[in-house]
């Protein structure tokens, strides 16, 4: 008797106890895919299917989407995915792109006709121009996206190579890091 | 004003290393001899890399600047003789990235000219504004390795009232003897420089900081002390422990005070200049003299005749160890700096540069090896003698398992990259380069991350344009249909009355529906 | 133009290494052994023959089953430390077989299960120590007494017939040459009631233990004041340890003399200074900061001094050192020293 009371009555408290919390503590929104979303790179190009880095984040939450189809955030943003929502780190997946160095575009001032395709079609803003008139990327904000090649009717829009200068320069890690992981690879 | 008995140690950890002084100290200073070519790298300094104001062609004066400060941290560069202008290449820097870097390449055409750019300044009647502007103007960094642009820092100071002056005369590297040289030399332009600093700022008083056993330069600045008679100079025997020269341990040794983290020691009203930089502040301000030679000790079994050199800014690291005596035969490494912190070098053809405070020559058997660690084994050696205070194993096994966050709140950001850990490690685990790693790391992530924030806040901007444009157009469409409807009369009436009856239930409808809620 | 060969700074050679550590842990261990010798006979000498040639080959097998480079991790002498200090831990006349046993648990489940050098939680000489203990209870406690009061206790011969085979030969019985340790004797005879004072009038006790171990007891420590001075250990352990046994001693010492050993009879008895400048200092399993070290130490003394007391076994080292190994990562994350310039 004892028993079902002292059980009853535990049953009782950690339920109030819990309902408490849960009421107390509620978050608004699903602060998982904001996480993820600050992994993401932000370039907003797409690649990953998706139409933009937030749209991916909550697929990857929902789990309609992989944690490996990110081709500008590469290898170092699958390996944080991975840590932040326990998953195993696995390469990126081809279908979605090849990791490349950072781009900007670059607009061909002579052969561009001020068409405003481009600019339509930039998801950061980082063009500027008006009708028939010269266009020109703001480089600082460009994320190498891609996304004005497409559209451009002259190809006058070049992806260049971003300069990694001595401000981009890291330190290698060393490696091997002792004698038994060299002869373990 | 001699304090009889120095400092005891009070920061923790710290190493007592062979010195290897006497080899370059040995001998008086001597003089480099002009090159065939000065190679001045635009930066060369902390910060942002100097705007070459000459062109390919030009002849210029001694003196004469050659490259603008570009923003607040920067740093011009004067041409240290005068020479013809070949114009900007890239060449190698003394970077450890052994990248390429912008560099004012100039042919001294041997005349020796100088020309007179700025006027000499009357030190006793200075006010701050002008000395600012006059360190800048002389392209002033700070000289003992750091390079940060001189003015900035002593800007930085001017805000806070009641400083104390640390006069760094600590050369706790191994091998490096260009200040001991520098104090001995001219102990009268370091404490006149020091003066002027004292006077501009109002600060208080000055501590002369030297290890005990720099017993010359220490006869020296305590008669330059006298001579002066300056009661606000103080000068302090230090015992000679490594990094007992590295700012913050510096200061907790004369203060008892800890830098916080994050903060600089001018938060705790403490400024540390380098005796050179000193030296170069009375020269700018005196006589109008730039910042266009530094002394660089040239030295290490690798080198013929070591020695210190007062030396042109812009001279290959090639003649001037030339004018060391050459090499040895078996000279195998060239590190610019000290054993513990220095960088290796690939060749000799970098120039000297602000930083260059000593060209170090090594023999591979005087060198560590790479490849022969073994695993930790937990002795806690690096633990007891970091100046930092740091647990190097565990940052170690974080940054291994490339956790740099868990690097970080550990403090990686404390660390001082003094390579103390990496002496006492018995498996000989690269220590240091692990957290050079992982604070460039920790730097580039962070850079990311402020562009990727930034492209996302664009992103939303322009996805909140553009639903507003959607809905503004969907607003004018229905606008311009009901426009229309009221226009067209005869069918329009009818119609209207069946809208507005439409409307009428449905409203009602509405009513009852949030009726029914509130209940 | 010359070229030159570039790697990260510091460029100095470091002054220590691992094998260089090892090397002088065992060189400080030499004068206590030959002491050892001198007082039990040679029986020491052969354990530690016998656990370094089975250590050296259960590594060998482990570290080619793992692929891992010989050379390295046999010339590092790790593995001769724990098989030394397992070697002193057992009875001077112990079979081969049962050391065997020990040192093949210590190096291949203590040590390489575990992932090799640096990475064992546990000390290996003390696992492989408390199996066979705990495996072989009779064997264990078959200690010689010094040679001086053994008129009849076996000679050198004989000490290598017992080791190779587990057998007395020449018509000895265990009974007659063996005799237990001295804390196994107070344990016994205080169980039977029997006072302080009355137990020490034994023929086995001398000033403050048993007579031999004492002054084996003073060259370990000797030793160990030697590897401090070298850099080879640092003095936080060994003093926590030794603090962590005196300190309830000399208490309950104190409270009752008849029914207590005194302190004297706790520093110099069982495995106290070896475990303390030797054992609990082993650097791969014990905590690191010197707070923490403290805090292991006293842990692994006090844990000493209850199993002595209260417990099952004579003497307590070993648990100690274990059951603190267990405990110290947790040390080490709450004995985290404040780094520079951070409130604490």
């Amino acid at each position: 008797m004892v028993a079902v009371l002292l059980l009853t009555s535990l049953a009782l408290v950690f339920g109030l106890a819990l309902g408490f919390a849960a009421q107390r503590f509620r978050i608004e929104g699903d602060p998982v895919v904001d996480q993820v979303d600050a992994l993401l790179p932000q370039t907003q190009c797409g690649q990953c299917s998706f139409a933009g880095c937030r749209p991916y984040a909550e697929a990857i939450v929902d789990n309609r989407a992989d944690i490996n189809q990110c081709p500008p955030g590469g290898e170092p943003t699958i390996r944080a995915l991975a840590d932040l929502l326990s998953r195993e780190a696995k390469p990126l997946n081809p279908e979605n792109g090849e990791e490349k160095p950072t781009t900007v575009a670059v607009i061909d001032e002579d052969t561009c006709i001020g068409c405003t395709l481009c600019i339509q079609a930039c998801p950061v803003d980082a063009i500027v121009g008006g009708p028939k008139q010269m266009h020109t990327v703001i480089a600082s904000e460009c994320t190498g996206c891609d996304l004005c090649l497409e559209p451009c009717p002259v190809d006058c829009i070049d992806m260049v190579v971003v300069k990694t200068g001595l401000a981009a320069w890291s330190w290698p890690k060393p490696a091997p890091a002792d004698i038994s992981e060299k002869s373990a690879d | 004003m001699m304090n009889q008995s120095p400092h005891a140690k009070s920061f923790h950890g710290g190493l007592k290393l062979n010195g290897h002084k006497l080899e370059s100290t040995a001998g008086t200073l001597r003089t480099a001899p002009v090159p065939a070519r000065l190679i001045l790298p635009l930066n060369q300094h902390a910060g942002r890399a100097a705007v070459p104001v000459v062109n390919a062609g030009d002849r210029v004066l001694g003196y004469q600047e050659i490259a603008r400060p570009d923003g607040e941290i920067s740093c011009s560069l004067h041409a240290p003789t005068s020479a013809i202008v070949l114009g900007v290449q890239r060449l190698p820097i003394p970077h450890p990235s052994g990248l390429m870097g912008d560099c004012l390449v100039l042919e001294p055409d041997h005349k020796n000219e100088f020309g007179n750019f700025l006027p000499a300044l009357d030190p006793e009647s200075l006010d701050l504004p002008t000395l600012l502007k006059r360190v800048s103007d002389a392209g002033i960094a700070g000289l003992g390795g750091a390079t940060f642009p001189t003015a900035t820092k002593l800007a930085g100071a001017a805000a806070s009232g009641g400083i104390t002056l640390v006069i760094n005369g600590a050369e706790c590297e191994p091998y490096i003897s260009c200040d001991d040289m520098l104090m001995r030399e001219q102990a009268d332009q370091i404490l006149l420089g020091a003066k002027i600093v004292l006077d501009t700022l109002g600060a208080q008083r000055a501590l002369v900081a030297i290890e005990r056993d720099k017993l010359k330069a220490l006869d020296a600045m305590s008669a330059a002390i006298e001579r002066l008679g300056d009661p606000r100079f103080q000068l302090e025997k230090l015992f000679t422990i490594y990094p007992a020269g590295g700012e913050r341990q510096l200061i907790q040794v004369l203060s008892g005070k800890e830098v916080p983290a994050g903060k600089l020691p001018i938060d705790i009203g403490y400024l540390c200049q380098n005796v050179a930089t000193l030296a170069a502040i009375y020269l700018a301000v005196k006589h109008g003299q730039p910042l266009v030679s530094r002394i660089t000790t040239v030295t290490g079994s690798g080198i013929a005749e070591p020695g210190n050199y007062l030396t042109m800014l812009g001279t290959p690291l090639e003649t001037l160890a030339e004018s060391a005596g050459g090499y040895t035969p078996k000279a195998s490494r060239l590190i610019m700096g000290g054993p513990m912190m220095g960088i290796a070098l690939a060749s000799d053809e970098v120039p000297v540069v602000k930083a260059t405070n000593c060209v170090l020559v090594l023999q591979e058997d005087e060198v560590r090896a790479s490849g022969d660690q073994m695993p930790c084994i937990r002795c806690g050696e690096c633990e007891q003698i970091c100046p930092s205070q740091l647990q190097p194993q565990e940052l170690y096994w974080h940054i291994r398992g490339n956790d740099l966050a868990g690097a970080d709140e550990l403090n990686l950001s404390a660390c001082i990259e003094c390579g103390c850990c990496d002496f006492v490690c018995p498996s000989h685990i690269p220590l240091s380069q692990y957290y050079r790693f992982a604070k460039s790391q920790v730097r580039l992530l962070d850079a990311r991350r402020v562009q990727s924030d930034i492209a996302r806040q664009r992103f939303e901007n322009r996805k909140e344009r553009l639903d507003a444009e959607a809905a503004r157009r969907k607003q004018r469409l229905e606008d311009k249909r009901k426009k229309r409807a009221s226009q067209e009369n005869t069918p329009g009436e009818i119609k209207g009355e069946i809208d507005a009856i439409l409307a009428r239930t449905r409203g009602k409808a509405a009513d009852t529906d949030e009726g029914g809620e509130t209940r | 133009m010359k070229r030159f060969e570039t790697s990260g700074a510091p460029y100095l050679q470091p002054e220590a290494s691992v094998s260089q550590m090892m090397t002088r842990l065992l060189l400080s261990l030499v004068p206590a052994a030959a002491v050892y010798t001198w007082f039990f006979g040679p029986g020491l000498l052969l354990n530690i023959l016998v656990a370094s040639a089975v250590g050296l080959m259960a590594e060998a097998l482990v570290l080619s089953l793992r692929k891992r480079p010989l050379k390295p991790y046999l010339g590092d002498g790790s593995v001769l430390v724990t098989a030394v200090l397992f070697a002193w831990c057992l009875p001077p006349a112990t079979a081969w077989w049962i050391t065997a046993i020990g040192m093949i648990f210590a190096v291949v489940f203590a040590k390489h299960l575990y992932g090799g050098l640096g990475h064992n939680p546990f000390n290996p000489a003390m696992a492989g120590y408390v199996l066979v203990l705990i495996s072989f209870p009779q064997e264990m406690t078959r200690w010689l007494p010094i040679t001086a009061l053994a008129s009849n206790g076996p000679d050198a011969l004989q000490t290598l017939w017992v080791t190779f085979t587990g057998e007395l030969g020449g018509g000895l019985q265990w009974d007659a040459v063996t005799m237990a340790t001295p804390l196994d004797y107070v344990k016994t005879e205080l169980a039977r009631l029997t006072t302080m004072p009355e137990i020490k009038s034994h023929v086995m006790f001398g000033d403050f233990a048993g007579r031999g171990y004492e002054w084996v007891g003073n060259f370990i420590a000797l030793g160990g004041a030697w590897m401090i001075y070298k850099n080879v250990i640092r003095w936080h352990i060994p003093v926590a340890v030794i603090a962590g046994v005196l300190i309830p001693a000399t208490l309950a010492y104190m409270v009752d003399p008849g029914s207590n050993g005194s302190p004297g009879l706790h520093l110099f008895s069982g495995a106290t200074l070896l475990g303390a400048f030797y054992i609990a200092t082993d650097p791969v399993s014990a905590a690191t900061s010197p707070r923490g070290r403290l805090v292991f130490g006293l842990g692994v003394g006090v844990i000493t001094f209850v199993v002595r007391k209260w417990g099952g076994y004579p003497d307590g080292i070993a648990f100690g050192v274990l059951l603190m190994n267990a405990a110290a990562p947790l040390i080490d994350h709450f004995t985290r020293p404040r780094v520079y310039g951070n409130e604490q």
